[in-house]
């Protein structure tokens, strides 16, 4: 074990993989450390799916290199990990426990055990009454629930969850994130796809973005941020032209509505510091000042579209992509 | 990955054996032979209902009284044939010899079937007082507690023809018909009340006819045939009864008037003395009907084989089908390697199929013995000793299993490739229509067991198990045996690799891929 301390749980470099004339993955790299909440995040059809199923050895890379626990073959050490597809369905003739305990066997836990584990889970997780339920008599979110418990009922050290809290309804989303977090706590390193960025938010340690194919940024969720400037929402009174040229200024847009509103766009990495400075000294007379940090969209909106255009310039890598320095 | 296999094995299979469908299909199986068997013996015994039948004799001859006694003579038949079937049944051991009825302790009328019984017979059991002396003889050789023997119910009854009736010497047919209708339509009954179902006339110049004239085949004059009347059409079985009735009265008549002793009459039952011998004992073995069974049951099973395989092998397309829609198979390939998820699958399948056809023999054999019905106790009992005699209970497991994973593999696969009913339905009916051209050409050739062609069947693919079966009492060369198993396990060995490889592609594709597309992928996996 104290070999793999030091070894990465998930390492991917360079995948690509191609469906007949679609190119599922150009170019995608990661790399997740054990103990970590990883979120992978990426429109439809970005290729998240498709990187879960190369790192679980459903489908094999065209290129690149792969290692999960330090092992090109990572179907090898299936029972270590607990995967959640994005689209869910389990056995509906079977009752809530047996599915679980069957995939726990499944994943080398002995009969008699993985039923106990099962019947626990079931129990601590709110559906003690479902244990000896047939799951097609189960709720839908009922029957999502035992779902995600049969990816831990083997207690595996990697969770691969694509698009945990699709479809979840509130409750069941807080209870996913508890989840996740118990996990964590239990120093399970996890992996999510999702597109709803406050789940990241709240829940990652590092995220992955992707687009068509590749990732465009690996980071925390502060680094991203500051990927994309901030917005500054002034209002002054008189003319705001000089403002468009204080330093780390990109843009402004003056608010035809509201007189006297003006929202300025700044550079990546904003110094607030000779921005202020500078704003002194243009002599305009400012009635109220706010600073709005980009929200996670804002920032994937940000790198996609300008990915699209082959955006270059501050924190891009040669090869488009961008990461943060850890 | 063996133990991956067995767990999935045992999923398939318990989880199949838990399931509703799977139960009130194990419900079905034995219902539905019992109704099959039961059902139709039922209506025999019991609903049968007697026909009154009334005969007018126009001439001189006495044609109804000859009628009368061809009927009583079918009638000793029958019960005498009963007789036969209900001791064949139930005789006690001592007076079995080679499972069949002793010839040296029981009485000769009481060994014969149907077909044996002659006139004569039939005539000696009504002289000797019929069912009412020959029943106690019968019971003294069976068992105590042998089920109570159920004579056949008469299916005709000869009544007077009703009063009334227009002067059928003089009349014409249309005055005949006017006079009849009122009876035959069911608006007049006879004096207990019953209907009169038909009314057989014979005119004044009724006679014997040679098979060369129209007449022979009810194309002659009216007035010079046998008349019989009914409102409608005749059952079958009493239309056939009553012709036979006839044709018997008709021809005695002709043969005595031919013959210059009324006596030599008798002659006509004589038969050729006939002993079947089986070479397997010095001076030969008395062929019984286990061995006429032994002849034709493989052939039956190895249609039988096909037909369980098609049963089997539908569920085991839905069953892919059920779990690649609910998209389960995603997370099993996470945790097992494709080819573990396939043998598991394959075997569980093949447990559930091996199941389902030992219940469905058994359920026939049972049904057959709790029936009680003498013949059906006498067929189980050569069923049993035609399975127990000879290797068609191994060689039915074992060409079953070459059968099944021949088959399985590719429907499997396909089975992998369905999302919904509508891809199993268009994917299986290639392979459904393949083992119906099978099944058939087994049937042709599986009758002479021996020849060229049922020889070249056993070896290639596909044909082979059923074919190797359908031979199995036909005592094929062991080399034969050898080498067409051989062949066979190659054929399933390569089946099985394609199947396996089709099959990593198809549980994750969406839709059916184009060959070409498939063919790309079957490399790269």
């Amino acid at each position: 074990m104290s070999d793999e301390i030091n070894v990465p749980v998930v390492e991917l470099s360079h995948i690509a993989k191609r469906f007949g004339s679609h190119q599922a993955l150009a170019d995608v790299s990661m790399r997740v450390e054990p103990g970590e909440v990883f979120g992978f995040l990426g429109p439809n059809g970005a290729g998240k799916t498709t990187t879960l199923r190369i790192l679980l050895d459903i489908i094999a890379p065209d290129s690149g290199r792969r290692r999960v626990f330090g092992d090109p073959q990572p179907l090898e050490h299936a029972s270590r990990i607990g995967y959640l597809p994005e689209e869910r369905g389990l056995y509906k003739n079977m009752t809530a426990e047996a599915a679980i305990a069957y995939l726990a066997e499944l994943k080398g836990v002995p009969g008699r055990i993985a039923r106990q584990r099962a019947a626990e889970l079931l129990k601590r997780w709110g559906l003690g009454e479902a244990v000896r339920r047939r799951i097609g008599k189960l709720s839908k979110g009922m029957a999502q629930k035992v779902q995600v418990l049969s990816t831990i009922a083997h207690d595996p050290d990697l969770l691969i969850l694509d698009e945990p809290f699709s479809g979840l309804d509130p409750v069941n989303q807080q209870v996913l994130e508890d989840l996740i977090a118990d996990e964590k706590r239990r120093g399970r390193t996890i992996i999510f796809s999702t597109h709803v960025m406050q789940h990241a938010e709240r829940l990652c340690d590092r995220i992955l973005l992707i687009a068509r194919g590749r990732d465009i940024f690996t980071g925390t969720v502060e680094q991203a941020r500051r990927l994309k400037g901030i917005r500054i929402e002034l209002r002054i009174t008189g003319d705001p032209a000089p403002l468009a040229r204080l330093p780390g200024i990109t843009a402004m847009q003056v608010d035809p509505d509201t007189p006297g509103r003006v929202l300025l766009e700044t550079e990546p990495g904003f110094r607030a510091d000779p921005f202020l400075r500078a704003l002194v000294q243009t002599g305009i007379e400012i009635d109220r000042l706010r600073m709005i940090e980009p929200s996670l969209h804002e920032v994937f909106v940000h790198l996609v579209g300008a990915d699209a255009d082959g955006l270059s310039g501050n924190g891009a890598r040669s090869d488009g992509k961008r990461e943060a320095t850890r | 990955m063996i133990r991956h296999v067995w767990l999935i094995a045992r999923h398939e299979f318990v989880e199949t054996m838990k399931s509703r469908t799977f139960l009130v299909t194990l419900l079905l199986i034995p219902t539905m032979i019992a109704m099959g068997v039961l059902v139709p013996r039922w209506l025999k015994t019991r609903a049968t209902t007697t026909s009154a039948i009334a005969l007018i004799e126009a001439g001189k001859e006495d044609w109804t009284a000859r009628v009368r006694e061809a009927l009583a003579l079918e009638r000793a038949r029958l019960e005498i044939s009963a007789l036969h079937d209900w001791l064949a049944a139930h005789a006690r051991p001592e007076f079995r010899h080679d499972g069949e009825l002793d010839e040296s302790r029981v009485p000769l009328l009481l060994l014969k079937n149907h077909a044996d019984i002659t006139d004569w017979d039939a005539r000696r059991f009504i002289d000797s007082g019929g069912l009412a002396q020959w029943l106690p003889i019968a019971m003294s050789f069976a068992e105590p507690d042998a089920p109570p023997f159920l004579a056949p119910p008469p299916l005709l009854r000869i009544v007077e023809p009703p009063a009334g009736l227009v002067d059928h010497e003089g009349a014409d047919r249309n005055a005949m018909g006017r006079s009849l209708a009122p009876w035959l339509e069911g608006r007049r009954r006879l004096a207990d009340g019953s209907p009169l179902k038909a009314v057989v006339i014979f005119p004044p110049r009724v006679a014997p006819v040679p098979p060369d004239v129209p007449a022979s085949i009810g194309r002659g004059p009216v007035e010079r045939s046998v008349q019989i009347w009914s409102a409608g059409a005749l059952d079958s079985v009493i239309r056939s009864r009553l012709h036979d009735a006839l044709d018997h009265a008709f021809r005695a008549r002709a043969l005595e008037q031919g013959l210059p002793d009324p006596g030599l009459v008798r002659l006509w039952d004589m038969q050729a003395p006939v002993r079947y011998l089986d070479v397997s004992a010095a001076g030969g073995r008395t062929i019984t009907l286990a061995d006429r069974m032994a002849r034709v049951l493989p052939r039956a099973a190895s249609v039988l084989l096909i037909y369980f395989l098609l049963i089997n092998s539908s569920l085991l397309m839905s069953h892919m089908m059920e779990e690649k829609s609910n998209r389960i198979v995603e997370v099993l390939i996470s945790s097992v390697k494709p080819d573990a998820l396939m043998a598991g699958k394959l075997i569980g399948a093949s447990l559930i199929a091996l199941f389902l056809f030992v219940f469905s023999v058994a359920s026939v054999l049972g049904v057959l013995f709790l029936a009680g019905g003498s013949v059906f106790v006498e067929i189980t009992r050569a069923l049993l000793a035609a399975v127990g005699d000879s290797p068609i209970l191994p060689a039915l497991i074992a060409y079953f299993l070459l059968g099944y994973f021949l088959f399985a593999g590719l429907f499997l696969t396909a089975g992998a490739f369905c999302e919904t009913p509508k891809d199993v339905q268009a994917l299986s009916t290639p392979l459904v229509l393949a083992m119906i051209v099978i099944l058939f050409v087994v049937w042709a050739y599986g009758a002479e067991p021996k020849s060229d062609a049922a020889r070249l069947l056993s070896f290639l693919p596909f044909f082979g198990p059923f074919m190797l079966m359908a031979r199995v009492t036909a005592e094929p060369p062991v080399w034969e045996v050898a080498l067409a198993i051989g062949l066979q396990t190659l054929y399933i060995a390569g089946i099985l690799w394609l199947s396996a490889r089709l099959f990593r592609v198809a549980v994750l594709a969406s839709g059916l891929p184009s060959v070409r597309l498939l063919i790309t992928r079957i490399r790269k996996h």
